[in-house]
This record gives C-alpha cells, sequence and structure tokens, in this order.
C-alpha cells in the first residue's frame, strides 16, 4: 500500500514537471501543439489497447461494459486518428508553401486549414478522452 | 508561418490523468489490487507519453514524420488494436 501510494506521488510530481509545454521561436504552434495532442492521444489509446490486451482476463470480470467500451474504441479510433493525420500533413504542407511564396498559400488558405486540422485534432482528443474515462469508471467494483 | 491561427483544442492531460491517478490510489491497498496493478501500469505509460509529448516543444522533422507514420502503421496491424472476440 505504501508503495503503490509512493509510486502514485512520484507520478503526480512527474507530471506537475511536465506540465509546462511551450513552442520554440520560429515553430508554428498550431502545427506543434497538433503534433502533441494527437501524439498523446494515439498513445494513450495504445496503451489501454495493450492493456486491454495483456490483462483482459484479470480486468474483464472486475469492470463491467470494460470489454465492449475497448472494443468500440478499436473501431471507431483508426478512421479518426488516419483523419487528423492526413489533416496534418495538409497543413504542414500548406505551411511549408506559405513560408518559400506567401502568393502560393495565403494566410486565408493557411487559416482554413488550421481550422480543419482543429475539428479532425479534436475528434483525435476526444478518444483520448475517451480511453481515460474508461478507467476513470473502475470504482472499486462499487464497494 | 501562420500569424493569426484559429483556435487549437487545448486539453489538460496532465489534470485529466492526475484526477485519475488520485482516484485510484484508495484502490492500491484493498481487495481489488489485482485489478489495481494493470490498471496503475496504463497510468503510467500514459503519463511517460504526455512527458514525451510536452518535451517536443519544435515542430517534427520529416524523419521524425516518417518513424510516427511506421509507428502508426504497426501499432494498427497489430493484434492489441483488433477487436477483442
Amino acid at each position: 500500500m505504501r508503495k503503490a501510494i509512493s509510486t502514485i506521488m512520484m507520478a503526480l510530481f512527474i507530471v506537475a514537471l511536465a506540465a509546462c509545454a511551450t513552442v520554440a521561436p520560429g515553430n508554428d504552434p498550431v502545427l506543434v501543439n497538433a503534433e502533441r495532442n494527437l501524439n498523446v492521444a494515439v498513445k494513450s489509446l495504445d496503451a489501454l489497447f495493450k492493456t486491454d490486451y495483456q490483462n483482459w482476463q484479470v480486468i474483464d470480470p472486475a469492470i463491467p461494459g470494460w470489454k465492449a467500451a475497448v472494443n468500440a474504441l478499436r473501431i471507431t479510433a483508426p478512421p479518426v486518428i488516419d483523419a487528423a493525420d492526413a489533416s496534418i500533413k495538409a497543413y504542414r504542407a500548406g505551411l511549408a508553401l506559405y513560408r518559400v511564396d506567401p502568393a502560393q498559400v495565403t494566410q486565408e488558405q493557411l487559416n482554413a486549414l488550421a481550422t480543419d486540422l482543429g475539428t479532425k485534432i479534436v475528434a483525435a482528443v476526444n478518444l483520448g478522452k475517451q480511453a481515460m474515462a474508461i478507467v476513470g469508471q473502475w470504482n472499486g467494483g462499487g464497494k | 508561418m501562420s500569424t493569426n491561427p484559429p483556435a487549437q483544442p487545448a486539453p489538460n492531460w496532465t489534470e485529466m490523468w492526475m484526477n485519475l491517478l488520485l482516484a485510484l490510489a484508495p484502490l492500491a491497498g484493498g481487495p481489488y489490487a489485482v485489478v489495481f496493478a494493470p490498471l496503475m501500469a496504463l497510468l503510467m505509460a500514459t503519463i511517460d507519453v504526455i512527458k514525451g509529448a510536452l518535451a517536443q516543444t519544435g515542430e517534427l522533422t520529416p524523419e521524425e514524420v516518417a518513424a510516427f507514420d511506421a509507428w502508426l502503421a504497426e501499432r494498427k496491424a497489430s493484434p492489441e488494436w483488433q477487436v477483442r472476440p
């Protein structure tokens, strides 16, 4: 018990230290934030899927609805992730053209790409939140 | 460079996972330790992900983009990502 709590406290400390995300000068904040958020969302999902795959014999009996919730994410996640990734690529390509010659891609066109990117990233982030919610539904079996 | 970018989503991953850690803490010593262990491992793995992501302060290089795409393709094809019967 004491060891587990120590682990939790250490984790909280590490997370608190990591809370200061910045964007280095000269980098596009839209692109950096999108890459960051997609990375966290996808890897959170990956961690959930791995945990389920390796521990389902233990978790399934203890958490009602776990299997259905995780399987639902396995179905919905890939196309959402692909759409977000494609949108990042489109924005990155537009940004590269804009940097070389703003006549080729205007600021308005770049903003339109960013708006689409924001929508797709929100969808991916919501999947990461769902992964968290699946874990959060565990309340000790209601006891 | 985008000088006036539209608003981006700003999920507070740190706060969300912190809340989960605190919620799970009372389970550590109870009869549910067998379930606590894998869920705790999941949280720790995700914290590592968050740490790594927050360390990114610049745009990904072409090599990093290619590496991410290759990793993503491998993960999506892995048995872990397939619907479990």
